[in-house]
């Protein structure tokens, strides 16, 4: 080998042959709420929406913390399965809730019982061109995520992201209002200066279908 | 059960009506987009100190082959680097004096996209902040990106070093090898600025060592494929 120089270390190797590299792995990445192959969205069968909405995963089987952060770190891409939608039920979704399919990954801090704030927000991604697929999408502006704050889905038209005819012990919540939980008329998505909302929704046996890369940020040696 | 949209929608019957027109319908559930660790670091790779004390310095470089691999370091596909990782070794406080001192103070690093040129001229076409590296000595750590770095297929990722770091690792076979951006003349010149930095956005990757590797990897995601166009 042509040593660079900077293999110059030479003089200090002498110093501390002995001492051994404590070689600890810090940061790693991890998927957040991770689909597995069996994770479908229910079109073109037994086919249903998200709508008008932000929600987040609140339980997958028995877990409770599958979409909460395990530390402080970043979220650098998400992922969602979306059904395919039969042109005659896309027709309807748009004429309902809008042309375009579209969604964006959030960040949700958790207050006071049911209270949750948007913290940091993924632009909206446009979806249609991608039903059928479990599609990733690298964020250029990854987003900041503390310890124990939740990963939602924001969806202001539609989104094919709904797997149904799970147990009853997985289940998701939603920004709308204790008053309608299954009023997918009005606007609940967390959007511009809307940040904060009640998830008082729950709806049980269903799962939505995205999930997040995140990356813990390094720990430092103790000094 | 009862999802939003699913409620009025049922009522509706149009989620009926679609059940029955698809029903059997396998889902085409293709996976597409992928993340890829860009010379994913074995747990063994570090950086060589404290023993055989040794440092990548003012220079950039990216890992040319590990072994008959010459494509670790090269994307696989269009898409964005995410996050970093280093495998640092851990100088002594006397090494490390000795490299502060030598090669203009604390270590740090950055990652670069570096978009092949004609035979080994290399250009800088994305670059990662400046990381100090000296609170981390010893661990294999990863930087996530707050910018993620745009990279495509073919590009290499490289390591930018302005002062130093402790990420070589040494003793390797003789096909594994890295290149620098030091001058054809100088290979060996540790102590010139060679590192694409400011301004300074291309060299000609002349400089190969053998049987070192530069112990950085990095984190892809692929872009998702282009719509069909309708």
């Amino acid at each position: 080998m042509r040593r660079p120089a900077a293999a110059t270390g030479l003089v200090a190797l002498t110093l501390s042959l002995c001492v051994a590299i404590s070689a600890t792995a810090t940061a790693k990445v991890t998927e957040m709420g991770e689909l597995a192959a069996d994770v479908r969205a229910g079109c073109p069968d037994a086919c249903q929406a998200l709508a008008r909405v932000t929600g987040y995963q609140a339980k997958v089987g028995p877990e409770r913390s599958l979409y909460q952060a395990p530390a402080d770190g970043r979220i650098v891409a998400w992922t969602i399965t979306l059904g395919d939608p039969i042109t005659r039920d896309t027709a309807a979704f748009q004429k309902r809730f809008g042309e375009v399919s579209q969604a964006a990954i959030v960040v949700l801090d958790a207050g006071e019982k049911l209270s949750r704030t948007v913290v940091a927000k993924a632009p909206l991604q446009a979806l249609n061109d991608y039903f059928g697929q479990t599609i990733q999408f690298p964020l250029v502006d990854s987003l900041a995520i503390k310890k124990g704050q939740y990963i939602a889905l924001t969806v202001p038209t539609w989104a094919p992201a709904l797997q149904v005819g799970l147990g009853p012990d997985t289940s998701w919540r939603s920004s709308r209002d204790a008053k309608g939980c299954l009023d997918t008329a009005p606007q609940f998505a967390l959007l511009g200066k809307r940040t904060s909302a009640l998830f008082r929704c729950l709806y049980k046996g269903v799962r939505l279908t995205y999930s997040a890369t995140f990356v813990s940020n390094p720990t430092p040696n103790p000094k | 059960m009862g999802p939003g949209t699913a409620a009025s929608l049922r009522r509706a019957g149009m989620v009926i009506a679609a059940t029955a027109l698809a029903a059997a319908c396998a889902l085409p559930a293709v996976a597409s987009a992928k993340r890829v660790e860009i010379g994913a670091l074995a747990d063994e790779v570090r950086g060589s100190c404290p023993d055989s004390c040794q440092a990548v310095t003012r220079s950039t470089g990216y890992q040319a082959k590990v072994g008959p691999d010459r494509e670790l370091y090269r994307a696989p596909a269009d898409g964005r680097i995410v996050a970093w990782s280093i495998g640092l070794g851990k100088p002594g406080p006397k090494q490390t004096k000795f490299f502060e001192e030598r090669y203009g103070g604390a270590a740090q690093a950055a990652i670069v996209v570096l978009d092949p040129g004609k035979k080994l001229a290399r250009t800088v076409v994305a670059k990662a902040p400046l990381q100090p590296l000296a609170e981390y000595f010893g661990q294999s750590v990863q930087f996530p990106l707050t910018r993620t770095l745009r990279v495509r297929k073919g590009q290499y990722i490289g390591l930018t070093v302005p002062t130093w770091a402790p990420a070589l690792q040494i003793g390797l076979p003789s096909d594994t090898s890295w290149r620098s951006s030091r001058a054809k003349t100088g290979c060996l010149d540790t102590t010139t600025q060679f590192a694409l930095l400011g301004t300074r956005t291309l060299a000609t990757f002349n400089c190969l060592y053998k049987t070192a590797r530069l112990t950085y990897s990095a984190t892809f995601i692929s872009s998702p494929p282009k719509p069909k166009e309708k």
